[in-house]
């Protein structure tokens, strides 16, 4: 079910059938298989869902795992009201957490970089490298 | 110099301009999908423009230091590169400035899901948060914030001048506390007849100022962390702050202690170059743990805000929506995509 993030759009391409056998809204009551409705879900995915059971258009084709109102409801179970616009025109309330997460390992990259820069003055090496290629051909090309 | 010894100092410096090129294209790329795939708000979508440019305004900084230390006669008898100190420290604090901002953007995101996916709760941490005796608390680690970040520029300026090499010991300077002022304010550092540069000309670059200004910047942001600690125990703070607060306060106190024993042993024991990088790193450290902190108990207003909208949206809405409090969600999250 994780994993689907991925190869869901391919899958459903590949085989479609397969998908709305096994990822559409007949398999809400089935409560292992409902996603967590996290905030980005909540003002991103919901609002523009009429989970049906069975329907299956490119417009829910996003939500078809998402919980059937109805049957289901969360601690919040209605949700920030979306305009209604098509789908990936609209910029999110809340930022969606994998941007938190590469944010948090760019912060990793920039404290290893950090520390790697104050080895290379420790060990005097900055001064290698005067003429710096790049900026050889930029001055060359506009001289 | 040998060959061998010039190729080590070559891949350091290599993997260094190799790694700014990583990190830049790394942030760049991703920062591009998301916004267009819309994953991200418009206000983080602007903030991570912002950080974008710094990196590449970094990667400038970095050039410029270098050319800096280009300037003079390289070929004359006993001359050596030299960066100045005042590039080294603005490349030291647009990297620190970036990290943070990363680091903070990023605790901001996660704190935001987590309030927004429990909005009756998050409405009750919130109202603890925003107590009027929590405020001097809060002040403080904003403060403490902006303190560890002062120490960690002086501790910039240090190493430009290296001037950890003198006074090697702790808590003397010499025959005192600190050395004598006309050491530490002396007209040998002023470029004007007057001297009416001496003070911030001997502040910047004098290695006996420097060295002195972050011993004191040091003292300060330990004493800081001390009194806050010992606030956060007072009977009042007892009943307010949270316990993740606490918890932050004490991931405070551990990583100050070992900044201070770091940099006294970095210090005495003339600047080796383990000491010294270890002491950098815990620099970051204590600054990325004072930020924890401050998420842990400064206001996220527009999440606030966001969460009382969810709230009165959903008080008015029909309550015969099958209402069941079902929890049993699975634990993988929802994948946008899907």
């Amino acid at each position: 079910m994780a994993a689907t993030s991925q190869f869901f759009p391919l899958l459903r391409r590949v085989a479609p059938r397969l998908t709305r056998e096994f990822f559409s809204c007949r398999q809400c009551p089935r409560k292992s298989q409902i996603p967590r409705l996290t905030p980005w879900v909540q003002s991103n995915v919901l609002p523009r869902a009429s989970c049906r059971k069975g329907l299956h258009t490119t417009a829910t084709r996003r939500v078809a795992v998402a919980q059937d109102a109805s049957s289901v409801s969360t601690r919040s179970a209605d949700l920030t009201p979306v305009a209604p616009t098509t789908r990936a025109s609209r910029f999110p309330e809340v930022s969606h957490r994998i941007v938190a997460y590469w944010l948090l390992g760019s912060a990793a990259s920039v404290f290893g970089i950090v520390v790697f820069g104050g080895l290379t003055r420790l060990t005097e090496s900055g001064y290698v490298l005067p003429r710096y290629a790049l900026t050889d051909l930029i001055v060359n090309t506009l001289a | 110099m040998t060959l061998s010894e010039f190729k080590s100092i070559y891949y350091m410096e290599w993997i260094h301009r190799l790694w700014g090129r990583f990190v830049g294209l790394s942030f760049v790329l991703p920062a591009a999908y998301f916004v267009a795939t819309r994953k991200v708000s418009t206000p983080m979508m602007l903030r991570l423009g912002g950080i974008a440019g710094l990196i590449g305004f970094q990667g400038f900084l970095g050039w410029w230091m270098v050319k800096s230390g280009l300037k003079d006669d390289l070929f004359a008898p006993g001359s050596q590169p030299r960066v100045s100190q005042y590039r080294l420290t603005a490349h030291l604090g647009a990297a620190f400035v970036c990290y943070t901002a990363m680091l903070w953007n990023g605790l901001a995101i996660l704190r935001s899901n987590r309030l927004l996916a429990d909005p009756e709760s998050a409405t009750k941490t919130l109202a603890t948060l925003r107590d009027p005796g929590l405020k001097v608390f809060r002040r403080s680690v904003a403060g403490l914030a902006v303190l560890v970040f002062c120490t960690a520029m002086s501790g910039g300026l240090v190493a430009g001048l290296d001037a950890g090499l003198i006074y090697n010991e702790f808590p003397k300077m010499g025959l005192g506390l600190a050395p004598p002022k006309s050491e530490l304010f002396s007209d040998f550092y002023s470029h004007r007849e007057d001297s009416s540069d001496i003070w911030w000309r001997n502040a910047l670059e004098n290695p006996s100022l420097v060295q002195l200004d972050h011993r004191i910047l040091a003292t300060t942001t330990f004493s800081s962390v001390m009194a806050l600690w010992a606030y956060s125990y007072t009977p009042t703070m007892r009943k307010l702050l949270p316990r993740m607060a606490r918890k932050g306060v004490h991931g405070v106190v551990g990583f100050v202690f070992l900044q201070v024993t770091l940099g006294i042993s970095t210090l005495i024991y003339l600047v080796p170059v383990p000491l010294a990088s270890a002491h950098q790193a815990g620099s970051l450290a204590l600054l990325t743990w004072v930020m924890v902190l401050g998420s842990r108990v400064w206001n996220p207003s527009r999440t606030a805000k966001l969460i009382a909208r969810t709230l009165s949206q959903m008080s008015v809405s029909p309550v015969g929506r099958g209402r069941q409090s079902v929890m049993t969600h699975s634990n993988t999250a929802f994948k946008s995509s899907i």
